[in-house]
């Protein structure tokens, strides 16, 4: 229909409600998971065949490179993003496995996870605006379901619901945006785009259509200030469901928002890189401030995600391609991390019953491999070498200073220090001697939950020690968006 | 894939697998630990073997992988296999080994014994990665953990208990392990931190750390270097702060004889044998980079020969300043430790000789190198053995030692094998390294450096027939055992029955190396022969030949004329030290106490030598005292007013910044839709204002 994977990742996805049904009432919840994880490698093999193609190609168009249709363009850039989905959702399923209890909703879990995934590849294989729309509310409608799925307390029904009203006001705003797009166009295809608006004088319209599309995308995005359902919603959700939003949901936005003004939007790239380093400053400085108080830990790692999209936005600033494949990797980088963080976080919470981080003292003692993972993920947030995060930090780094724009970059290591402040803590907590009954009681983390936590805090390691195939990869995604905006 | 792809990689990897699992096994089972670790070592000492056939080919190979690239910069990670790291190498992992079977049985008491063999594993790894690095940042890498290694070993007794201490004996002051393994890291430090700048002075000319690239553009990037006077000579001084510190080389010699107080394997692995050589090492190979500087290149860079200047000097006056030290030491380690100090000064200095004229660059290096070599070995044996007697003796003073030389026969014949040896007595190894360097000198027209050196000699052979004397032959041959119940070694004293002979695992090694001691010496002339081939083809691969064997010679003598001429003058000047030391302390025909009265010139300059010369006394009041001085103050002034300010102010600063914009998050859903509408209308307001629409 359109692609191997992204084929056999909807039909897996439709499949999964009907396996559940048939599946024997005790095992629905194992069979469907593992369904489900078995179905990401699958669809994980099929991209490396699409990947192949790409390589070749540079871009692959389907059904066909015709500037009228509604259309999929694959290019490098795609693919990177469809790595990191693929990678962080096949963790949270094993996860989930371990994490869900089995009852008759249990499939429908997984089917939401697998419709959240098909949601986001589709978001990036879109050739054009109407495709990555469509796809934008495929993903939404499956995040708001995952986010309320445990309705039988009140909070994620009450998350679920606000991030559902801002969600649908955000894509409303961002329809709108492109309605004007269209209507100054005539063409919502990418490529179209370019070839349409590149040389032409920035009117009032597509100034205003920037605005829109800005904070349609940015809700999801959770720029400063359309964060405000982020915090509730991450905290509120399950810990495999908060590493998912947290790790790559984000990517979605950030991939739109890079998508649209890295083509549409190139007449006025003057404008508007000044007011994207001011939202990531302005961003970052939120998120990591408003961490330093949290008590509630998946909060604090909520906030801290708000954070990294402040981080991620330099790359808008620098508007180059160091920029953004600084971008793409702290993206790349976020979702291991913070997908760690949350899977850990998650973890402690399943053992302990409690999010206080004050009552987890003594932790590590406890549960030793997961406070070891969990440290190991928070100091690569810290951006502190030979881990991940320092990388991709220092990538923008670079660009910030390469783009003239040494303010911002001082900014992020400021930030850097600041959200040393949080972070660090919960080590400091973890490591303290075991001072509640509650926590005397508790043990290591199931095997299930534990294998995915320790291969994310493998790769944490791995991509730092040796970044450079990553840092490669990254900076073609970015020429791939470049050379797609018509400046190689 | 060949064997010299991966051993190079292996031979490091492997300790540092090694290390870790010593941590691991450590409450699981101590003998799979034991085990683990010395198959580990066992493991990349074949690997360096594996590695001496292309020595013999003569090839030079830089095993480069790609590692990062940041903004344009590339960064590889590569090992550099060549003559001079696969000597070294060899000579690091193969002494290890020895030293951790040794060790098995010599730390088998230690209740923490984990550590020793993860700090002893992970010491191997970064050395040998220090001395495979093709580059400048994983040198430094392995230089730091190096550094690191040594600083957790030399306080390993890091409870201060009073049997660890060293120094006194009462009344002078004692020292204790972990305030040592401080010193050594900060002293180090300050010859790191040279480095590093030499480091960076030399990347920003050259935009590489690759040792190979340095030397192969050093045309290129030179002549910018040169155009602002004093640069090149800057980073001459700077480069070879570093190898000084590490080799404790004076001025910063101080920390060697307090890095004493670590168990004697380390003593023996660390701070003899092979970590202290890393500053010879590292010299070697920066020398070639000065080298092409001073001579080669067209037009010459006088400045350059800062570096051999000051490398011969120092190294001539640190092999002259711990010789008399050792002289009137009273603890068997801080003779060795002293002596180590002078030995490495001859290899510096020698390093330094092959520089300062034109035609010494393959003598000078070859002869240090194979100095280098023997000098691991044989120094080695003395340790090992030195180990066996404070355990036999129960005291660390050789005052207190008065061995029976019956029982102990097997580590008495060692250890003098090894003293003769580092006498330099004929047909010991010692004996050809230290004429080769002798001869170096000479050939070079370095006279002034040739003098001090001959000096060194006599002090040697002095020192060494003082320290067996004491330690074996002033008491009858059945042992005259003075129990100093303060300074037992209690722990181990009930393993050993008193002043008996060490365990057949603790002599095996030293035996051995004893063994290759004689070996080596026996067939001195060819083992120096095959250096100085090999270091000729080295420095002609990398272009260095122009200058190569111009000997002016000595007195008209040259070749075997003049090798026979230095051996004799240097047998001349072993029997000068030796003879009056055999009097006073083999075979005592006089008191040697009567030789020092309680005042006059003979007092006062045994007091200027058992104070080191005042060198510590002096750093003490100028750099420890003052600092701390300062130190009270400036915490008292500055520091708790400042920390008050800042742990107090800026956590509530931050904690009524993060309060105030946590009221962004109200909650509630209209609010926040309200943002999203506030959002747009501000964008178009600033759009507006702007002139956009």
């Amino acid at each position: 229909m359109f692609t191997l994977p992204f084929d056999l990742l909807l039909i897996f996805t439709v499949a999964s409600p009907i396996l559940g049904w048939v599946s024997p009432k005790q095992y629905r919840a194992k069979i469907c998971g593992v369904f489900a994880a078995a179905a990401l490698v699958v669809v994980g093999v099929a991209l490396f065949g699409l990947y192949q193609d790409v390589v070749a190609n540079a871009a692959v168009y389907l059904p066909s490179n015709a500037l009228n249709f509604a259309t999929l363009r694959v290019d490098a850039l795609s693919i990177f993003m469809t790595a990191i989905f693929l990678g962080l959702g096949f963790a949270a399923t094993i996860y989930s496995i371990a994490y869900v209890e089995n009852s008759g909703r249990t499939p429908f879990y997984f089917t939401l996870i697998l419709a959240l995934i098909s949601g986001m590849v589709g978001i990036v294989f879109a050739g054009d605006l109407l495709a990555l729309y469509v796809f934008w509310e495929l993903m939404s409608i499956s995040s708001y379901a995952l986010v309320a799925f445990f309705k039988e307390e009140g909070t994620p029904i009450e998350a679920g619901f606000k991030f559902l009203i801002m969600s649908a006001a955000g894509s409303a705003t961002a329809l709108f945006g492109i309605s004007l797009i269209y209507g100054l166009t005539g063409t919502l295809n990418f490529e179209g785009l370019v070839a349409a608006l590149s040389g032409a004088t920035p009117n009032a319209w597509i100034y205003l259509a920037a605005v829109f599309v800005f904070v349609g995308f940015g809700v999801k995005t959770a720029v400063f200030p359309l964060h405000t359902w982020l915090p509730d919603a991450y905290s509120a959700a399950s810990a495999p469901i908060s590493a998912i939003l947290s790790g790559i949901v984000i990517g979605p936005g950030v991939y739109a928002l890079a998508k649209v003004f890295f083509t549409a939007f190139l007449p006025i790239q003057t404008a508007w890189t000044l007011a994207f380093a001011v939202l990531a400053v302005v961003t970052m400085l939120i998120g990591n401030i408003t961490a330093l108080r949290q008590t509630d830990l998946k909060r604090m790692l909520a906030y801290s995600s708000i954070g990294q999209v402040g981080y991620m936005l330099i790359g808008f600033a620098a508007a180059s391609q160091l920029g953004l494949t600084g971008t793409f990797l702290q993206f790349f980088n976020h979702a291991l991390m913070k997908g760690c963080a949350f899977l850990c976080a998650g973890a402690i919470i399943y053992r302990l019953g409690s999010r206080d981080i004050s009552g987890m003292q003594g932790v590590g003692r406890k549960m030793p491999l997961t406070a070891f993972a969990f440290a190991i993920s928070v100091a690569a947030l810290v951006g502190l070498p030979p881990l991940c995060g320092f990388p991709g930090e220092l990538t923008l780094f670079s660009s910030a200073v390469q783009a003239d724009l040494t303010w911002l970059g001082v900014a992020l290591l400021l930030n850097s220090v600041i959200s040393a402040g949080f972070y660090l803590r919960i080590v400091y907590v973890l490591v303290q001697p075991v001072s509640s009954p509650a926590v005397e009681k508790i043990k290591e983390s199931p095997l299930l939950m534990l294998i995915p936590i320790l291969a994310l805090m493998v790769l944490i390691i791995l991509f730092g020690v040796w970044p450079d195939p990553l840092v490669n990869f990254a900076g073609d995604a970015a020429n791939a968006l470049i050379s797609l905006g018509g400046n190689p | 894939m060949q064997i010299i792809d991966v051993a190079p990689w292996l031979c490091w990897i492997l300790p540092a697998i090694g290390a870790l699992a010593a941590l691991a096994l450590n409450k699981v089972n101590r003998k799979a630990m034991n085990i683990t670790v010395l198959s580990t070592t066992l493991l990349s000492c074949i690997m360096t073997l594996l590695m001496v056939p292309s020595l013999l080919n003569n090839s030079s190979i830089d095993h480069a992988l790609f590692w990062f690239q940041i903004a344009g910069a590339q960064v590889n990670a590569g090992l550099l296999i060549d003559a001079l790291s696969i000597i070294v190498a060899n000579v690091v992992s193969f002494l290890s080994l020895l030293i951790m079977i040794y060790s098995t049985k010599y730390m088998a008491e230690d209740p923490s014994i984990a550590r020793f063999w993860f700090f002893m594993s992970l010491f191997l790894s970064s050395m040998l990665l220090l001395v495979l690095a093709d580059n400048f940042i994983l040198m430094f890498i392995g230089w730091k953990l190096v550094s690191l290694c040594s600083f957790g070993l030399i306080g390993y007794y890091y409870r201060d208990e009073k049997e660890h201490w060293i120094g006194g004996p009462a009344p002078f002051p004692f020292q204790k392990p972990s305030r040592n393994g401080l010193k050594a890291l900060l002293m180090t430090s300050f010859g790191d931190t040279a480095l590093l700048a030499g480091i960076i002075i030399l990347y920003l000319y050259s935009h590489t750390f690759n040792f190979m690239e340095l030397i192969q553009t050093a045309g290129t990037w030179l002549p910018a270097m040169a155009a602002t006077p004093g640069i090149l000579a800057l980073t001459c001084v700077l480069l070879l702060l570093g190898p000084l510190a590490k080799s404790a080389q004076f001025p910063f010699h101080e920390w060697l004889p307090e890095a004493m107080s670590g168990p004697t394997p380390v003593s023996a692995l660390i701070h003899a044998a092979t970590m202290v050589k890393a500053g010879v090492y590292l010299i070697a190979r920066m020398l070639p980079i000065f080298f092409f500087a001073a001579w080669v290149a067209a037009p010459a860079y006088p400045e350059a020969l800062t570096f051999f200047i000051m490398a011969g000097a120092i190294g001539a006056f640190t092999a002259f300043l711990g010789g008399t030290q050792a002289m009137v030491a009273k603890e068997l380690k801080k003779v060795l430790a002293y002596s180590t100090m002078s030995a490495i000064g001859y290899m510096v200095l020698a390093l330094g000789i092959s520089g300062l004229s034109a035609g010494s660059l393959v003598a000078g290096t070859s002869s240090s190198i194979f100095f280098l070599i023997n000098h691991g070995i044989f120094k080695v044996v003395l340790f090992l053995c030195a180990g066996v007697v404070i355990h036999s003796a129960g005291s660390i003073y050789l005052d207190h030692m008065n061995l029976s030389t019956k029982r102990m026969r097997f580590t008495l014949v060692s250890m003098w094998i090894g003293g003769l040896a580092l006498m330099g007595v004929f047909p010991l190894s010692g004996f050809w390294s230290k004429d080769n360097v002798l001869i170096a000198c000479l050939e070079s027209g370095q006279y002034a450096i040739f003098a001090v050196a001959m000096i060194s000699v006599v002090l040697t052979a002095f020192y060494v027939c003082r320290m067996m004397g004491l330690a074996f032959h002033t008491g009858t041959p059945d042992g005259n055992i003075h129990r100093d119940e303060e300074f037992r070694d209690r722990k181990l004293a009930e393993d050993h029955a008193h002043g008996e002979e060490g365990h057949w695992i603790e002599i095996l090694p030293y035996g051995l190396l004893a063994a290759l001691t004689v070996v080596i010496g026996l067939v001195g002339p060819l083992v120096s022969e095959f250096l100085s081939s090999a270091f000729s083809t080295y420095y002609a691969n990398m272009g260095l030949e122009v200058a190569a064997e111009t000997h002016t010679g000595f007195l008209g003598l040259s070749g075997l004329g003049l090798e026979v001429l230095v051996a004799a003058v240097s047998i001349v000047m072993i029997l000068i030290g030796a003879v009056p030391a055999y009097f006073l302390y083999i075979k005592p025909t006089s008191n040697p106490s009567n030789l020092l009265p309680q005042t006059g010139i003979r007092r006062t300059l045994y007091n200027f030598l058992w104070n080191r010369w005042y060198i510590n006394a002096f750093y003490n009041k100028v750099f420890v005292e003052p600092s701390i001085w300062v130190s009270k103050r400036v915490q008292r002034y500055i520091e708790d007013p400042l920390n008050q300010a800042i742990n107090g102010g800026i956590p509530e600063g931050f904690k009524w910044l993060s309060r105030g914009l946590s009221r962004i998050q109200t909650g509630k859903l209209r609010i926040n839709m309200l943002y999203l509408l506030v959002t747009i209308v501000i964008a178009l307001i600033v759009l507006w204002l702007g002139g956009f629409i």
